[in-house]
């Protein structure tokens, strides 16, 4: 095993330096209930411009991008989602106190990373596709629209807990909130669908089959279905707000098992085989 | 009459059946995963009764009516579900080996799956000639690009493909597959005048490069024993490729009588009722043979019912404005002046 700490550069490193200097900004913020927005955006966008040289410095060295092994998975990860929450920090404020949330997801993956090889595998030449680019460009996008989601659902259910209530009482109402966090979940099960559409194209070309349910595919499907349930829950019932956020919270862990856990307990052709 | 069909469909449109179903078809989802051999009912099921209460739905729920977006999305869903079983009915899946030189014929086609609406003798329309091929391999034995060459007509050039890429002939997709390997080409002259050629297809190689050996009954009806001497070995420190066009190899003729032979290419060797002539090396492929007229249909149901997603969330949730944002907007403005930027 090829530790990271010393096969990869310095990018990186910075990288996780700017990630864990906003959570940290984004916590004590929380509690001190002083604004230090300006703080966490500088801190997010130098974390994601590390990891984009990162990802390029490794990409340049052993001559394919970050589509296979765990390494690399989570490598692309950091960046895409951070670059989505980034975004949407910057441009919605009430994105922002989910940050007390999402961030540390976010330093999880990036400490995750530092205890897993990163040894280079070999590119099958059936990735040498665009349609696998499409796919996992729209499968990142859904994910960083969960995180956001996350964040603010988190906050919502922390403050409904009571434990640091105080702490988040100058956010606005709980309707609006909400009602935000859908709107990420809404955009995200559109690109879910396109997700799923470009993979079945790439399948199609790669292994002559548009659709076998591998554990890849079940686990993403079982992923589009649990968002459709929630949303038709909304829609069936009038249930409390609070069961969203579960929900919300639900679909973020049934993709995150999907992105990081299933293709790595399978030996599937999509982890590659060759 | 009318008014209790109308009774029974808005009972099956209702959304709690769809929460059901959905349910169901999860469930369904992942006990076939987990089963080996698990019925194809269990997915089939769920989907034919969400099928039937999204169709009533569709025809009863007002709210449909209220909102297009939805509508185009929903019925997007009916037609994957419709388009995907027509291309269940209608698909063929096989296999073929086919050697260096050779002309397809059906016949060579090992059937996988064929569906009951798969237009029988389709296979007869598709036309080539198996031309070179080659894989290239980095060190350790990993498989690369995969090239292969057909001719689709005897006067044009060949069409070149392989991994994504397939051949496509008569509505059928040609994948080149990692099996692959030598064909022994032997001329049998029967003591009676007879002549035939047959290409013996050894195991796949570079998988199976320790097994390249086979028996034979030649058209005389004795059974021999043929391995192949290829002059070099699988190079497993270095990249390098596999070509037929460099084929070449020695082949070892052990016969019944307990005769040994060593022939190399233009050789002949003296068997019961005839003679055999070594003719020379060649590759043969296998392919993955697919058959699915309706995969464009698929992919337009899919993407028009994401559009139509689109245009429901737009409608119903992005372009309105948040709840009790007025509110907080004006009483921020009455406390501090700032504005709130979502
Ligand atoms: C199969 C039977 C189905 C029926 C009868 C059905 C019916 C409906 C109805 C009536 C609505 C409108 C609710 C409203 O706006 O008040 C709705 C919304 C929706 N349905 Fe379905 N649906 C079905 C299946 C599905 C499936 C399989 C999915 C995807 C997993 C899906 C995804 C959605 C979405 C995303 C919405 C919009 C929810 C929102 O506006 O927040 N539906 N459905």
């Amino acid at each position: 095993m090829v530790p990271p700490l010393v096969s990869e550069s310095v990018w990186l490193w910075g990288g996780l330096a700017g990630y864990a200097a906003s959570t940290a900004a984004a916590w004590h913020g929380a509690f001190t209930r002083r604004s230090h927005d300006r703080l966490i955006l500088v801190s997010l966008v130098t974390g994601v411009a590390l990891f984009a040289f990162s990802i390029a410095e490794r990409w340049m060295r052993i001559g394919y991008g970050p589509f296979l092994t765990m390494f690399e998975i989570l490598l692309s990860n950091l960046f895409s989602l951070g670059l989505i929450y980034t975004i949407a920090y910057w441009r919605i404020t009430w994105v922002r106190p989910g940050s007390v949330v999402a961030l540390p997801i976010l330093l999880l993956l990036g400490l995750w990373l530092l205890i897993v090889s990163a040894e280079p595998s070999r590119l099958p030449a059936t990735y040498d596709n665009v349609w696998l680019w499409v796919h996992v460009g729209v499968g990142k996008v859904f994910l960083g629209l969960c995180l956001v989601a996350v964040g603010i659902a988190g906050v919502l259910l922390l403050r409904k807990s009571g434990a640091v209530r105080n702490v988040f009482t100058a956010l606005p109402g709980d309707e609006t909130l909400d009602a935000l966090a859908w709107r990420f979940m809404a955009l995200a099960f559109v690109f879910h669908s396109l997700m799923l559409i470009a993979g079945a194209v790439w399948a199609q070309d790669a292994w002559g089959r548009y659709w076998a349910w591998d554990p890849l595919e079940t686990w993403a499907f079982i992923t589009w279905l649990t968002l459709g349930v929630s949303l038709h829950l909304r829609v069936t019932y009038p249930l409390p707000l609070w069961t969203g956020w579960w929900m919300i919270i639900g679909v973020f862990l049934v993709a995150f098992l999907t992105f990081f856990g299933v293709p790595f307990l399978s030996l599937a052709p999509h982890q590659g085989i060759l | 009459m009318f008014e209790s069909a109308v009774m029974m469909l808005r009972r099956l449109a209702s959304l709690k059946l769809t929460l059901v179903g959905m349910f169901a078809l999860a469930i369904g989802v992942l006990a076939s995963y987990k089963m080996t051999n698990a019925p194809v009912g269990y997915v089939v099921a769920p989907l034919v009764m969400l099928f039937l209460n999204l169709v009533s739905a569709l025809i009863t729920n007002p709210r449909f009516r209220r909102q297009a977006g939805l509508l185009v999305f929903h019925y997007g869903l009916v037609a994957v579900i419709v388009v995907a079983a027509v291309g269940q009915m209608t698909q063929f899946k096989g296999r073929l080996e086919i050697t260096q030189g050779q002309m397809f014929t059906p016949d060579m086609v090992q059937t996988v799956r064929e569906g009951p609406w798969h237009p029988h003798d389709r296979l007869a329309a598709v036309y080539f000639r198996q031309g070179p091929l080659s894989v290239a391999y980095a060190p350790g034995l990993q498989r690369g690009r995969t090239r292969s060459q057909v001719a689709t007509h005897e006067q044009r050039g060949m069409v070149s493909f392989g991994d994504n890429v397939p051949f496509e002939a008569a509505g059928y997709r040609f994948y080149t597959t990692s099996n692959k390997g030598y064909a022994v080409l032997f001329n049998w002259l029967g003591d009676h005048g007879q002549a035939s050629t047959a290409a013996i297809h050894l195991s796949s190689y570079p998988l199976r490069d320790w097994k390249q050996i086979r028996r034979w009954t030649t058209p005389g009806g004795s059974e021999i024993e043929v391995e192949l001497q290829l002059p070099q070995q699988v190079p497993l420190d270095r990249s390098w490729t596999l070509d037929s066009r460099d084929a070449a190899g020695a082949v070892k003729v052990a016969l019944q009588s307990g005769r040994v032979q060593v022939l190399t290419a233009g050789d002949e060797i003296r068997v019961p009722g005839g003679r055999l002539r070594y003719q020379g090396l060649r590759m043969w492929m296998g392919y993955e043979v697919f058959y699915d007229a309706t995969l464009s249909w698929l992919f337009a149901a899919a993407f028009i019912a994401v559009l139509g997603l689109v245009w429901h969330f737009w409608t119903k949730i992005w372009s309105q404005p948040l709840p009790g944002v007025a509110t907080e907007r004006s009483k921020r403005r009455v406390t501090d002046g700032s504005a709130v930027g979502v």
